[in-house]
């Protein structure tokens, strides 16, 4: 399978990734709703285990929308998307230790693991702005880590802000690259059906 | 993100795994970081064999690139290869996983040696897309279950560090025979 087609059919049955970005967006804002009106372990907690839930409610959501919620098996990338999901909580160890010595460096620590494990997703999927979405949610949660330490929830409202701004722009960059080939598709002439020619 | 039009995954796999002997002088070099920080961990201190490891770790691929040319290989992939970039996009990733691993020796020394077989782990994962070899998802599994083991009993340092060390030399020789294998066939 040419890589081209094995990112295309990938962009194709996950719209470019964008459903998975924005729940995860979603869930990022209601912890950060519970860290700003509730306490920070039920934000870490719900953080945590809704993470788990991302996989099957995107799946869900795919099915809605009438796509299979899995690539076909003669893809090579079908496991890469796999490997790429799991990365994260194979990672959590990491967080664990951090939210029990700085509770104020658990969203931060955490937008760095997401915004890292999008990275692999750019050869998956064939599109830059998973670069750009890594690039932010690192930058974000280090810059804040650094100057506005104090501030529990300001780095899980941003984390949600920033996926679901990026939701929209994967979405933008996959219809821009999918449109050319189903314009070329159209267009395509078609074989002749000579099965329907009249016997003569 | 230039790719070759013509260019499939299997092709591109096939020049990841000639280009870099299937990454087993990589897994060969880790495992020998991994055991000179087992070392330091029972010569020295659990600190310094946590050095040891993230010094040691940097120089891993700049040590399999010198291993990989000695054995005639090129170490090097063509730039339109996006199998490169996934295996950089991984090398990033576990360049932060390192930071935050140093965080986490900080706060319970005992637990990073764990925590960073079950990175490693994770990370393996990716490399049977990038080699299109099966072996590193057993290789994944072996790591993550290593590491959530000695999480689990507490275990001190430096059996996390020599763990490691035996899990990934054995997984090198593995992938070596393997390639040797594909290679004369």
């Amino acid at each position: 399978m040419l890589i081209k087609d094995a990112q295309s059919e990938a962009s194709r049955v996950y719209f470019g990734g964008s459903i998975g970005i924005a729940v995860s967006g979603i869930l990022w804002l209601a912890s950060a709703c519970l860290a700003t009106w509730h306490t920070p372990k039920s934000a870490i907690l719900l953080l945590v285990i809704g993470g788990s839930a991302i996989y099957p409610v995107t799946s869900m959501a795919l099915r809605v929308f009438g796509r299979p919620s899995s690539l076909s098996r003669s893809n090579p990338f079908r496991s890469l998307a796999i490997q790429a999901a799991f990365v994260l909580p194979l990672s959590m160890p990491l967080v664990a230790p951090v939210v029990a010595y700085r509770l104020d460096w658990s969203y931060p620590a955490m937008a760095i693991l997401v915004g890292a494990h999008y990275l692999p997703f750019a050869t998956l999927y064939g599109m830059r702005s998973f670069l750009a979405l890594a690039a932010t949610l690192l930058g974000s949660g280090m810059l804040i880590a650094v100057y506005v330490p104090g501030s529990f929830s300001l780095a899980g409202w941003v984390a949600g802000a920033v996926l679901l701004i990026f939701a929209v722009l994967v979405l933008i960059e996959w219809r821009h690259r999918a449109q050319p080939s189903t314009q070329a598709e159209a267009h395509k002439p078609r074989p002749l059906d000579l099965s329907a020619r009249p016997q003569t | 993100m230039t790719i070759s039009q013509d260019l499939t995954i299997a092709d591109a796999q096939r020049e990841m795994r000639f280009a870099y002997y299937d990454g087993a002088p990589g897994i060969l070099t880790s495992a020998a970081v991994w055991l000179s920080a087992g070392i330091v961990a029972s010569l020295a201190s659990p600190g310094h064999a946590v050095w040891t490891l993230l010094i040691g770790g940097a120089l891993i691929h700049p040590i399999s690139i010198v291993l990989l040319k000695a054995i005639g290989r090129p170490g090097k992939h063509s730039p339109g290869n996006p199998l490169g970039l996934l295996a950089l996009a991984t090398t990033f990733w576990l360049i932060l996983s390192c930071a935050l691993a140093y965080a986490v020796s900080l706060a319970h020394i005992e637990w990073f040696f764990p925590a960073m077989l079950c990175v490693i782990g994770g990370r393996y994962l990716t490399f049977s897309t990038i080699f299109g070899a099966r072996i590193y998802w057993a290789c994944g599994a072996a790591l993550v279950l290593a590491g959530f083991t000695l999480l689990v009993i507490n275990a001190a340092p430096r059996h996390g560090a020599f763990t490691g060390a035996v899990v990934e030399a054995v997984f090198a020789m593995a992938v070596f025979t393997l390639s040797r294998r594909e290679s004369a066939a």
